[in-house]
């Protein structure tokens, strides 16, 4: 997240090149726009929080940033300079008295050049894209902490294996709205929907899938630090939508092992009654 | 490309022509007020019966929108007044969450289906594509009558179901299941209602094909057709395919609710602590399917008569030809038989299998070359023009521009990965309001000053036309670009009250300031609906052709007559745009003005 120029392969300035015949009066705009685009991003840092996306805390957040960034930074150029095309070409042919327009149906050569290129940028991403989506969404890994979410009309219950390390098991622990997990590993989740379909956001990690009744879909996601960030619900689900709230902590495996036994030890009310729909 | 020499084809034989009312495919002229203006034949009258239903529905979508950004500005502060309008769903005038989730449901279902494409396909279409192609009418005048009254009692339907039991719809345009089964009344009306539309518009979709095809004046070959016909040609050959799948999800939908049967509710369905009375065998994924299927293709049909209104208006106030004719007709094409590929970007987070995810991504990011051949073209029209700002290329070139954005913030969401995170935020809505706003609405006001005068033989004020155009422009611009920045922060769509979340924090500003510029937006267009009625009395005589346009629906008087030419239909000898020719003086070339040295006079002018 911080090091923002890493995915994008533009901040290299100062390229040396002894070979040239004239070469720093030539590259210096070069080596100029290069340094201009390697700041932007540090700039970005100073820009108001609204400007900038929220802080990235898993370990794929960067990687979808970075690809945020790309298209930013490809489709920002496009529309400046069609933008600024579209303007010029305003200005620059507005009516006057006795000029006539230029007579032309087309340029085939143009099409061509303006289909390709545009084809070959979309290509491209759509490559960068496809592993970046594979690794999240299709590669769960191996070692992590099974969980399991189930949303319901304005809550999300949230089940974890019990001492005996099995989810589905008696001795789970359910908690309403409440996910802890450790710091550092990975965690992977089956979504499940009780009555309408509901979406498991987590801003911060990145995340979002929706929780549909009749299905069951697993995700994979993890944090780099500790701390305290919120679920919340991005699909319509009903009136409550907007409050349908819930907490993460994540914290350090001793902290998350203790806090787990104590939810074994004295399981709340609202645990008690979502193990009652465990068919569900 | 479009030129052809006299020799290309036979002059057709000048034939005996009957009188008007004898002639084939013309409805002899009404004369009961009933037959002229309530339940008229002619394509000509339909088309501002649609202009009247459009823009009213315009205003009402409008106010529900400032409505939402009230809630969003200052959640929770009420509007007394409101409060007597709808005192179940703002008591006291302070909107619950329902009420809000119904505001913008209707806001843009109303927008969508009872505004865009009615003003679009309705309106510009049924007036400009018989006068366009040399026809005397649309191939089925009864059915063209019937589908502007069937759509009547959709929008009645639809403005009722806000006063049943519990509120209009409030499951979203999309209308997602479960969710929009287990809901209100409302819901029930708001799938009646789209359904009744869905017929009009399918009755509608083959007149324009069976108009098009079958009644093109002679010489007007399918490439000397200007391009909103084309773009309404191709948006009705995807009205035809699309339509039809959403009638039956709406149907399912209908039955879902009422019949007790269990297309999208699966086995187990627990709600409020209830085991819901129907479930089970169903799929809630299918309606997703089958909505977007349609939904997808949807977008382009609000987006094409746009671009051909967009292609019609450059060239004439460029005085140039428009730059690759072909290559317009073909992306449009392109664009259509593409459309149906794409759906399932809209599904990349639904819960359906990631690797279908990867090819939507693929077909998505196709999708964007032929936009971006048409922006390109568009640029080419304008280079070494002789351009002219009058309002109607002003709100044409807003839509290039508008639409620049609102397809490069597509890319963002093509993008899976992306997606993730911006995925039914903020970013979202700014990206649909760049292009059905930006895009569609833009190129609707550009068609509206443009044909204003064909319709009502006078052209509209061209200050206030220009002053309506610039604070829109602004204001536009001032409410939906920072939606971009509000999905950037992680902002939910169809939330409440935001500030439930701490990573929303410190975002009522900048709604407050978009909210702000909402009521300057609709205030400005007090402007257009004064200018729009005031200029029927007052505006300057138009004559027939004020732009010196060369289609054929400005070769003839300003209105047009009952059968739309005078005599007989126009023969058409080139292309439409064909303008600053070097081998004449004058700028413009009128399709059916014969070459040098062909035929007669006859027949050419109205």
């Amino acid at each position: 997240m911080r090091d923002s120029s890493e995915g994008l392969g533009l901040a290299r300035p100062g390229r040396d090149s002894p070979g040239l015949p004239s070469p720093s009066e030539r590259l210096r705009p070069t080596a100029f726009l290069f340094l201009i685009l390697a700041a932007l991003p540090s700039a970005g840092r100073a820009l108001p929080l609204w400007l900038r996306l929220p802080e990235g805390v898993s370990s794929y957040s960067g990687r979808i940033d970075g690809l945020f960034r790309l298209i930013l930074w490809i489709t920002g150029i496009i529309f400046v300079v069609v933008e600024a095309l579209l303007l010029f070409f305003l200005l620059r042919y507005r009516h006057r008295e006795g000029r006539r327009a230029h007579y032309t149906h087309g340029n085939n050569r143009l099409e061509v050049i303006w289909t390709i290129i545009p084809a070959v940028i979309c290509v491209v991403l759509a490559l960068l894209s496809r592993r970046s989506w594979a690794e999240i969404k299709q590669q769960m890994p191996s070692d992590a902490m099974q969980i399991e979410i189930v949303g319901e009309q304005f809550a999300w219950n949230i089940r974890y294996s019990g001492p005996d390390g099995k989810l589905g098991t008696a001795d789970d622990v359910v908690t309403l709205n409440q996910l802890h997990f450790p710091v550092g590993r990975p965690v992977v989740a089956t979504l499940r929907s009780k009555d309408v379909i509901h979406s498991f956001f987590l801003p911060e990690f990145r995340v979002k899938q929706d929780a549909v009744p009749g299905m069951s879909t697993r995700i994979w996601f993890d944090a780099m630090r500790v701390g305290h960030w919120e679920i919340a619900c991005a699909e319509l689900c009903g009136l409550g939508h907007y409050r349908m709230k819930g907490f993460v902590t994540v914290e350090t495996p001793e902290e998350f092992e203790k806090w787990l036994a104590e939810q074994t030890a004295q399981p709340g009310q609202a645990a008690s009654a979502a193990q009652e729909k465990q068919g569900s | 490309m479009s030129t052809i020499s006299p020799g290309d084809y036979a002059i057709p034989e000048p034939a005996f022509e009957p009188a008007p009312e004898h002639l084939p495919g013309v409805h002899p002229a009404p004369t009961s007020f009933w037959r002229k203006y309530i339940f008229s034949l002619d394509h000509k009258v339909i088309g501002k019966q649609y202009m009247f239903y459009a823009l009213l529905m315009l205003v009402v979508g409008g106010l529900l929108a400032v409505l939402v950004r009230w809630q969003l500005a200052w959640p929770g502060k009420p509007i007394g007044f409101m409060g007597k309008l709808f005192p179940e769903g703002m008591p006291n005038g302070q909107m619950l969450p329902e009420f809000y989730n119904s505001l913008f449901t209707m806001h843009a279902t109303i927008m969508i289906f009872f505004a865009i494409m009615p003003i679009l396909i309705g309106a510009f279409g049924n007036f400009v594509v018989p006068i366009q192609i040399g026809a005397r009418d649309m191939a089925f005048p009864t059915l063209n009558m019937l589908s502007f009254w069937t759509a009547v009692p959709a929008a009645v339907l639809i403005i009722w179901s806000f006063f049943v039991t519990g509120g209009a719809a409030q499951s979203g345009w999309t209308s997602y299941v479960p969710l929009a089964i287990v809901q209100t009344r409302g819901q029930t009306l708001w799938a009646l209602s789209l359904l009744i539309l869905g017929l009009s518009s399918l009755l509608t979709s083959v007149n324009f094909i069976t108009t098009i095809i079958n009644m093109r004046a002679p010489g007007m070959t399918f490439f000397r057709l200007p391009l909103t016909v084309w773009a309404l040609f191709i948006t009705a050959i995807l009205l035809l395919l699309a339509l039809p799948v959403l009638s039956g999800a709406l149907i399912m939908m209908i039955f879902d609710r009422v019949l007790g049967t269990t297309f999208f509710l699966p086995a187990g369905l627990v709600v409020s602590g209830q085991p819901w009375r129907n479930a089970g065998g169903g799929q809630a994924l299918l309606w997703q399917h089958l909505f977007w299927f349609f939904g997808h293709p949807e977008v382009y049909i609000m987006i094409l008569p746009a671009m051909g209104i967009t292609s019609e208006v450059l060239p004439v106030f460029s005085r140039k030809p428009i730059f690759g004719y072909r290559a317009m007709a073909y992306s449009m094409l392109g664009i259509a038989g593409l459309g149906f590929i794409v759906w399932g970007h809209h599904m990349f987070q639904s819960g359906m299998n990631p690797l279908l995810g990867t090819t939507f991504m693929i077909s998505t990011m196709v999708i964007a070359v032929p936009s971006a051949i048409k922006t390109f073209n568009w640029l080419g029209t304008l280079w070494g023009g002789n351009i002219r700002f009058t309002t109607p290329m002003l709100n044409a070139v807003s839509f290039v521009a508008m639409f620049v954005i609102g397809g490069l913030s597509g890319i963002f969401m093509a993008s899976t990965p992306v997606d993730i995170f911006i995925h039914d935020t903020y970013f979202i809505v700014g990206h649909i309001h760049y292009v059905l706003f930006g895009g569609s609405l833009f190129g609707a006001f550009a068609g509206l000053y443009f044909w204003y005068p064909k319709m009502f033989g006078r052209l509209m004020n061209e200050t206030w036309g220009r002053i309506h155009w610039a604070i829109t422009f602004v204001t536009f611009n001032c409410v939906f670009f920072p939606m971009h920045f509000l999905g950037m922060r992680g902002m939910q769509r169809r939330i409440y009250d935001y500030s439930q979340y701490t990573h929303l924090k410190g975002l009522q500003p900048m709604n407050q300031f978009m909210t702000v510029s909402v009521f300057v937006l609709g205030a400005a267009q007090v402007i257009l609906v004064i200018n729009f009625f005031l200029s029927m009395r007052r505006g300057r005589i138009a004559g027939p052709n004020p732009w010196r346009s060369n289609t054929l629906e400005w070769q003839t008087s300003s209105p047009p007559p009952h059968e739309n030419f005078t005599g007989q239909v126009p023969t058409v000898y080139r292309g439409p745009y064909e303008y600053s020719a070097p081998e004449r003086s004058d700028d413009h070339w009128p399709q059916n003005e014969p070459p040098p040295g062909v035929g007669t006079a006859a027949g050419a002018h109205g």
